[in-house]
């Protein structure tokens, strides 16, 4: 007797998605014909050598860069059919980002750099939302400094509750810990993992450090624009730490 | 949200504000200045409520309207019928003529008045009063003002346009003006333009007038501020010099304010790439970034209009005094407080920011997202298709402009090489990123071996961010470019003018009037070759005459189709006197070669215009003209160069102005520009530093970078001028009729090449070390 999986619908989908940078003999591969879907409800880690193409594929995935071939769809939206206002609208509604760093606006608060997604979507901030974001990453009393005035585990906190604010099924994060030691690290992605077990949503994120790749449900490896290899998934728990770092090293040396 | 932003880019905005407050309040100024300077009633008419004259007719040429005469029997018969009108005390036909009083030998008065002589019924529309003797009743007798020092009984000599004349002053008059008897007066300016209604005490002007214009239908009946359109013509010449002076500044301020907040917005965007990548990832539409730009622009532009109207009116009053003293205003202008050339002026700074800042919006609204991610904002492509249609435009639009240069008529040639100008530096600073690149490298030339890192670095920060570079030269080349166009003008044509006066009369004596505003009768008529001007009337305009000996009678082709008629045609003309004559048309002339509309006998100017004044005397016999008070007699080359003086003065004074307004402007811009440059490049410092360069050596680079771009911003400057200069000395050899060759004014060109690049270093190496110490702090 077979089981048939009934497909889950996925929260994003690429499908033959490739990204060529430039052209002719400068031309470069960084996503190639790669296929890949994200459950609702999980937290994938992608890994891989340094220009294998995740922040690539992290920035096509999000809508924030077009695909040379290929569909990203979210939330069964296919993004290459919409303009740019519309895309851009799509993703203030369903999509956060955290960058590894200049993720905030030097000129704004912390809470107005909370509150810019909602102001962009012209909805008036409800203060009380914004001090609760604030306060669920543990920054409170830092509402009013600039982000001159925080440190870069700080300013990080602020970027993820800004990407957290409006609830989007789908949080984006590009080595959102790749500038910090390790107890801030560690705050950074108990935050992630909290979105994905305290709200559903949905956590793709790009790193470097074994570690954090452990707080995933699933690690993707990439190499050459490629899927190289995968841990974990739907049907597994994520490998321990020192698992991950192996299988690394062995992508690295091949 | 914009807001914000505005706030955290305090210094930034801070030039853009000052530079558009400094353009708002130079056109608040100059509106305001304007619209005071409207044509007043003359003081002359003050005791007189209701004036009945003749229809006012518009000059072809628009520099003054002229009120057509009746002749001395119609004047009386209306007079007489005016005079029985309920509420009249008398209705005094009121005569102007040229007379001017020697004392000492000497002419006195006004140089410039050919209108100072009256009747003396005349003095009482002003209602001034004879403070000693008796009044001018027969030839002979004059009434003086009191300020000639003069004295009742004194012997003198009287001039007017039939020449000298003994008199005796019987009495002082406590007003302007020189005072002769109604029946000499008559004889002087058989023609009366105007009849001033003096009322019983208690009388409605209004009624009066009501009861004049039934009484005369055919004429005009104006009372009060209406009464402006007898003021003299010398009032309406003076007035529209004024003008054109307030044109040029305020056409000026405009252009420099959107150049302005066009390349300090440009360069902003230019550094704010990555946070505007930001705002796009987190989720704003290219709309609402480009409103957030465009909202930046309005909120600068509304404070800056308001800063700018306060120092505009503030500005207004000290200005009219000093266009006063340069000759460009009536004495009393006094400043009006209108709200509407204000209004209108904030109106257009806020429109000019708005209009600055879309090209920059619009390219703000094409950041990627992608931007925020790069680790250094590296620049897109240099040129858009936007930018290579405005710059190749405003290269056509000047190359265009500066052919027209070349065969304006003569009063339209500086207006139309500025013009050319302003299109040439528009394109220049829109072409920038093309044509600054290839300078660079071969600048560069000479120093490709050197060791040091200076070299190199300057070389390629310009290069990677050509945009950037061309946002801090286009101030650059604004400033110089306006410096030489307008100093090589007034050098061209001050060599050019008397060069071809100097030629065209080489040999000859001239005698011209000293003190006086021309020749009378007597001078003329000891020798020589003359003309005498006159104005007359034909149709519905009033057109400027000049009676010559010998020549067929002409017409300017502008005025022949005003008046709609061909060669060969007769037309019907009132002189000065008020009496008609059929003219036939010898030949039509083209517009901007002679200075007048019409050409015809000088006798028939003789006959109708006994006070017509002859401007020069070619040929003139120096023994004959000895006795002859305020005639002077010289040489072609003196001649050409006294002719030329009051014409190269004003020149100097339009050209000065403007200089000093541009340049103080646009180095606002350059400061702020380099500042601005220095300041965003903080992280670049950052990353310097700590590569071991010393703070020294920063300094060094960003003067040596500035100092790059002034260098080649001023080699373009100098570029966009030559178009202009060359069409405008082709101009000018054409109607000087003497070779014209392209005069630059090294003295002020340099000058202003020097200062600009003081002030850009200075500006670049103190926000270089701000920059530098907060980089290396944090
Ligand atoms: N804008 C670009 N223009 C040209 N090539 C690019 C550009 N961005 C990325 N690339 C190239 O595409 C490939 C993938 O880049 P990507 O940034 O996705 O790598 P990555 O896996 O995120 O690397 P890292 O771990 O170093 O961040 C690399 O070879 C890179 O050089
Ligand atoms: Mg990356």
């Amino acid at each position: 007797m077979t089981i048939t999986q009934t497909p889950v619908a996925e929260a994003v989908r690429l499908t033959g998605a490739r990204r060529v940078y430039g052209g002719g003999d400068q031309a470069v591969v960084a996503l190639d014909d790669l296929t890949l879907g994200f459950a609702p409800g999980t937290f994938t880690a992608i890994m891989g050598p340094s220009g294998s193409g995740k922040s690539t594929l992290l920035q096509c995935a999000a809508g924030l860069d077009r695909l040379t071939a290929g569909t990203v769809h979210l939330g069964g939206v296919d993004l290459g059919a919409l303009n740019e206002q519309r895309r851009t609208v799509l993703r203030r509604d369903r999509i956060g980002f955290v960058f590894q760093a200049f993720n905030l606006v030097a000129s704004l608060t912390a809470a107005q750099n909370v509150e810019l997604p909602l102001r962009l979507a012209g909805r008036r901030p409800a203060a009380a939302a914004v001090r609760a974001a604030l306060a669920e990453v543990g920054l409170a009393d830092r509402a009013g400094h600039r982000p001159s005035e925080l440190s870069g585990g700080q300013q990080q906190r602020v970027a993820i509750a800004r990407a957290l604010i409006t609830r989007p099924e789908v949080v984006f994060a590009d080595e959102p810990t790749g500038a910090l030691d390790t107890a801030a690290s560690r705050e950074v992605l108990g935050l992630l993992r909290a979105a994905v077990d305290g709200h559903g949503q949905t956590v793709v994120m790009v790193t470097h450090d074994p570690v954090a790749a452990s707080y995933a449900d699933e690690v993707v490896f990439l190499r050459d624009g490629r899927i190289a290899d995968r841990l974990g998934g739907p049907a597994g728990l994520p490998g321990r730490a020192e698992q991950i770092a192996a299988l690394m090293t062995r992508l690295e040396q091949r | 949200m914009t807001l914000a932003s505005v706030r955290g880019r305090a210094v930034s905005l801070a030039g853009t504000f000052a530079g558009l407050a400094l353009g708002v309040a130079l056109i608040a100024m100059s509106l305001l200045v304007y619209a005071s300077a409207q044509p007043r009633p003359p003081e002359r008419l003050s005791a007189a409520p209701v004036v009945v004259h003749g229809p006012v007719l518009p000059d072809a040429s628009g520099i003054g309207d002229g009120v057509r005469p009746w002749s001395a029997d119609q004047a009386q018969a209306l007079a007489e019928r005016l005079a029985v009108l309920p509420g009249v005390a008398a209705a005094v036909p009121d005569r102007s003529f040229y007379a001017q009083l020697v004392v000492d030998g000497r002419p006195v008065g006004d140089p410039e008045d050919a209108g100072a002589g009256h009747g003396w019924p005349s003095a009482a529309l002003g209602a001034y009063p004879l403070t000693k003797g008796t009044a001018p009743d027969a030839d002979g007798e004059v009434a003086a003002g009191a300020a000639t020092g003069l004295a009742v009984g004194d012997r003198t000599t009287l001039l007017t346009g039939g020449g000298p004349a003994e008199v005796t002053v019987t009495g002082l008059v406590d007003g302007p003006g020189v005072y002769v008897s109604e029946q000499a007066a008559a004889r002087l300016s058989p023609g009366v333009a105007a009849i001033g209604l003096l009322l019983h005490p208690g009388a409605d002007p209004v009624a009066v007038a009501a009861a004049a214009r039934a009484a005369a239908p055919d004429a005009t009946v104006s009372t009060g501020d209406e009464r402006a359109a007898l003021e003299p013509a010398q009032a309406a010449k003076t007035r529209w010099l004024g003008t054109q002076l307030l044109i040029a500044m305020a056409s000026l301020a405009v252009f420099v304010t959107v150049f302005v907040v066009a390349s300090t917005f440009a360069l902003s965007t230019a550094q704010r790439r990555r946070e505007l990548g930001l705002l796009r990832t987190v989720g704003a539409t290219p709309r609402q970034i480009c409103r957030m730009v465009m909202g930046e622009a309005l909120l600068v532009g509304g404070a800056g209009g308001l800063a700018g109207a306060l120092l505009g009116v503030a500005a207004a009053v000290p200005a009219a005094r000093l266009l006063a003293d340069w000759g460009l205003a009536e004495p009393g202008l006094r400043i009006r407080p209108e709200p509407l050339p204000v209004l209108a002026a904030v109106l257009v700074g806020v429109g000019v920011a708005l209009t600055g800042a879309y090209a920059a919006a619009r390219r703000a609204a094409k950041v990627p997202p992608m931007a925020a991610l790069r680790e250094a904002s590296v620049e897109a492509k240099a040129m858009g298709l936007g930018r290579w249609l405005g710059g190749g435009g405003a290269l056509a639009l000047g190359g265009f402009l500066a052919v027209r240069t070349a065969t304006a008529a003569a009063e339209d040639r500086v207006n139309s090489a500025l013009f050319a100008a302003m299109a040439l530096t528009a394109a220049a600073a829109l072409l920038a990123p093309v044509l600054l690149p290839p300078l660079v490298r071969l600048a560069g030339l000479p120093l490709r071996g050197s060791r040091g890192a200076g070299a190199m670095l300057v070389r390629a920060e310009t290069l990677a961010a050509v945009r950037r570079t061309a946002a801090t030269a286009a101030p650059v080349i604004a400033t110089i470019g306006f410096a030489v166009l307008l100093s090589g003008m007034v050098a061209t044509m001050r060599e050019a003018y008397p060069a071809g006066q100097a030629a065209k009369l080489a040999g000859l004596t001239i005698a011209v009037p000293d003190g006086m505003p021309g020749l009378p009768a007597t001078a003329v008529t000891t020798g020589g070759r003359s003309v005498l001007p006159t104005r007359v009337y034909a149709g519905d305009v009033s057109v400027a005459a000049f009676g010559t000996t010998g020549g067929p009678t002409s017409v300017a082709a502008g005025t022949a189709d005003a008046l709609d008629i061909r060669v060969g045609d007769s037309v019907t003309v009132t002189f000065a006197d008020g009496l008609t004559e059929q003219l036939t048309i010898d030949k039509i002339t083209p517009d901007g070669q002679v200075d007048d509309d019409l050409i015809l006998p000088q006798e028939l100017v003789r006959q109708h215009d006994p006070s017509a004044l002859a401007p020069s005397l070619l040929g003139a016999d120096p023994t004959a003209l000895a006795g002859q008070p305020g005639v002077e007699v010289l040489d072609a080359k003196a001649y050409a160069e006294r002719e030329g003086a009051e014409d190269g003065r004003l020149l100097w004074l339009f050209a000065t102005v403007l200089i000093a307004l541009s340049v103080g402007y646009t180095g606002i811009a350059v400061a702020n520009t380099m500042a601005m440059s220095a300041d965003g490049r903080r992280p670049d410092l950052g990353v310097l530093r700590r590569a071991g360069a010393t703070t020294r050596q920063l300094l060094r680079y960003a003067a040596a970078e500035t100092l790059l771009v002034v260098v080649l911003g001023a080699g373009l400057g100098l570029a966009v001028t030559v178009p202009p200069l060359l069409g405008m000395a082709a101009g000018l050899e054409q109607e000087v009729g003497a070779p014209v060759t392209l005069r630059l004014h090294w003295p002020v060109t340099t000058a202003t090449m020097l200062a600009t690049a003081l002030l850009a270093i200075t500006a670049a190496v103190l926000a270089t070390r701000r920059a530098a110490r907060r980089a290396a702090s944090g």
